[in-house]
């Protein structure tokens, strides 16, 4: 992992997208001819080498996991930091869009990307780190089916609890609502929430909650899992945003918004999806729900559509890593 | 594992093959300099208001470098550079290039309290600020080289930068001991911050833990000596916590140490007059002739 290798080790190929930090090319091991993504980060010359990159670059040398994207090497050069990751196809949203019906996906390919995700969120916990900033864009897809975390830079190792910086962590949509209410020691439950989101979009083909600011974020999670209080959630009011004029609404059944989930899926959703933090489902005992249960006789049974061989065309994987 | 609670520290053989001393420099100026520029760290942290944390990481950082690397190729002053501007990155409190390099010229030029500034022979110097002034040409030249040495740093660490410091760790024994105290407290972090100092680089061979539970059993013994009633800790308290009698009096002789080593340091380098201490290759060189 040292910069012994240079640059000119990769050819370059399509550019796959471009962030705020970094633009990431598809690339090819020129020695061995392996498909790889090449994630290059411009370094500024104020800025020096980005926090963001440091943080990901070591945290990904520590997380070997089947369900997290590998780092393979880090090229550092005078104006670029380089680094190789291994190739995967797309991610979770282009794939939605790709083979979903409207953006949804069949049930044993969401039960076992699901289970992939929680796997992979999982390792991560148990290494004390939290990812931070789970979406669709940021777990990848490869032809095998085999789904991946990728995007480490806004994840960071946690002690108990995390003291942030800031709350402007996770993508709106997929943000848990302690987040949103101002929190700022959460800890690994704010990626079990995102996790729920994220289960819930791939039955639906569409986000669970689409916020557009931070206000509008909460209303439109109390909508549906009711507008807590003192009552339900010894506490909320010492939060930040916490605001005694939240519009109140009753709970309601997701069931009611997610008819084609079975009892089981919801039973799980509910645990993932609880509004207070420390109610929320770890991933450890996630993995262990009952709904897993016939995953692995689904596989044998060649069930999951997203494991079947076969060429997909187009919709190379954006800004996912 | 990522740790909150431990560190990658020195290996036996790091800590013999010292890089500075193969290339040739002395042993007890390779010591001063690391301590000259773990001071300079210190004082620039303070006046650019960085917390301890952000400080100590630095200095860690400093010290975890010239592990691997020699002062004669890598210039000390760009390596404090470096050291700082990745420490406050790692710990969130991020400073501009041009705030680090004003405050790090001023402390070289100005008669200040740091042990690393110029004797004030006469009031002109405070009072003239072209002394301190740095250049937009001198300014770029710096950068560049703290940013060069950044990325040296990443490379020599691997990317592994993540530093975990004994801080927090006294508060939270003393609370468990019972005799959470301020003045104690003061103490116990007073001593961690001289410690950082010691030349026997003792954040690169001890876990936060040991050094935790060595900076509080001397806070709690000078606090019995000055009358202090804080409460009185168990027999052998310690152990509870993971360290050993012999480790805990190894690191008790190191931290007591500290001070006198500081004050040899200070007055070897006033005595060196207007010189100071060679920050670059250049005056490395003229101090090796001199010492040689």
């Amino acid at each position: 992992m040292d910069s012994k290798r240079h640059p000119s080790s990769f050819q370059q190929l399509e550019k796959l997208g471009e962030g705020t930090y970094a633009t990431v090319f598809k690339g090819r091991n020129r020695q061995t001819n392996e498909l790889v993504a090449l994630k290059e980060i411009h370094l500024d010359s104020e800025e020096g080498t980005p926090s963001t990159a440091i943080r990901e670059i070591s945290l990904m040398k520590e997380l070997k996991h089947e369900n997290i994207v590998s780092l393979h090497d880090v090229i550092h050069t005078e104006s670029k930091l380089m680094l190789v990751f291994e190739y995967m196809d797309r991610d979770l949203k282009k794939y939605m869009d790709l083979r979903g019906d409207r953006g949804a996906l069949d049930y044993p390919t969401i039960k076992s990307f699901t289970h992939q995700l929680l796997q992979g969120i999982a390792f991560c916990h148990e290494n004390r780190v939290l990812h931070r900033d789970l979406k669709p864009q940021n777990l990848l897809i490869n032809n095998k089916g085999q789904l991946k975390l990728a995007d480490f830079g806004l994840a960071r190792a946690f002690g108990i609890p995390v003291n942030t910086f800031s709350n402007e962590v996770v993508t709106l949509w997929y943000r848990a609502p302690d987040v949103l209410l101002g929190s700022r020691t959460y800890n690994t439950s704010i990626d079990i929430w995102s996790a729920g989101c994220i289960m819930a979009e791939m039955y639906t083909g569409r986000p669970l909650f689409p916020g557009t600011t931070n206000e509008d974020q909460l209303q439109k999670i109390f909508r549906l899992m009711g507008t807590p209080s003192e009552r339900t959630w010894p506490g909320i009011s010492m939060y930040p945003e916490y605001r005694t004029s939240f519009p109140v609404y009753a709970t309601q059944e997701l069931r009611m918004i997610l008819p084609q989930v079975d009892q089981l899926g919801l039973d799980l959703l509910n645990r993932m999806l609880q509004l207070r933090p420390e109610m929320r489902i770890s991933a450890k005992d996630a993995l262990r729900h009952r709904w897993f249960e016939d995953l692995p006789d689904l596989r044998k049974r060649g069930m999951i559509q997203a494991e079947r061989r076969g060429p997909v065309s187009g919709g190379s994987m954006g800004m996912g890593y | 594992m990522v740790s909150i609670l431990s560190n990658p520290l020195a290996t036996p053989s790091q800590l013999l093959a010292n890089q500075t001393e193969a290339d040739g420099v002395p042993s007890s100026l390779s010591k001063s300099l690391l301590w000259a520029g773990s001071t300079l760290i210190q004082s620039a942290g303070i006046l650019l208001r960085l917390p301890q944390t952000t400080i100590a990481t630095a200095i860690v950082l400093l010290q975890r470098f010239y592990l691997v690397r020699s002062l004669r190729s890598s210039p000390l002053l760009d390596s404090v550079h470096a050291a700082v501007f990745l420490s406050s990155k790692l710990t969130e409190h991020p400073v501009k290039p041009r705030s680090l390099i004003n405050v790090t010229t001023y402390l070289q030029h100005c008669p200040s309290p740091s042990p690393i500034s110029p004797v004030s022979d006469n009031e002109q110097a405070l009072q003239d600020p072209d002394s301190y002034f740095v250049s937009e040409h001198e300014y770029y030249a710096q950068r560049t080289r703290m940013l060069d040495t950044e990325a040296e740093m990443l490379k020599a660490f691997g990317f592994q930068s993540w530093c975990a410091l004994p801080y927090t760790l006294v508060l939270n024994y003393a609370q468990a001991l019972d005799c959470l105290d301020e003045s104690l407290v003061r103490r116990a972090i007073a001593y961690l911050n001289d410690a950082l100092m010691a030349p026997s680089l003792v954040f690169l061979t001890h876990q936060p833990h040991m050094l935790a539970v060595a900076a509080l059993y001397l806070a709690a013994r000078s606090e019995g000596e000055s009358g202090g009633g804080s409460a009185k800790l168990p027999e052998g308290w310690w152990e509870v916590f993971d360290v050993e009698r012999e480790e805990l009096g190894f690191l008790v002789a190191v931290f007591e140490g500290a001070a006198k080593f500081v004050e040899e340091q200070t007055g070897r380098w006033k005595r060196r007059g207007g010189k100071g201490v060679p920050w670059d290759l250049e005056a490395l060189e003229e101090e090796l002739q001199f010492h040689g």
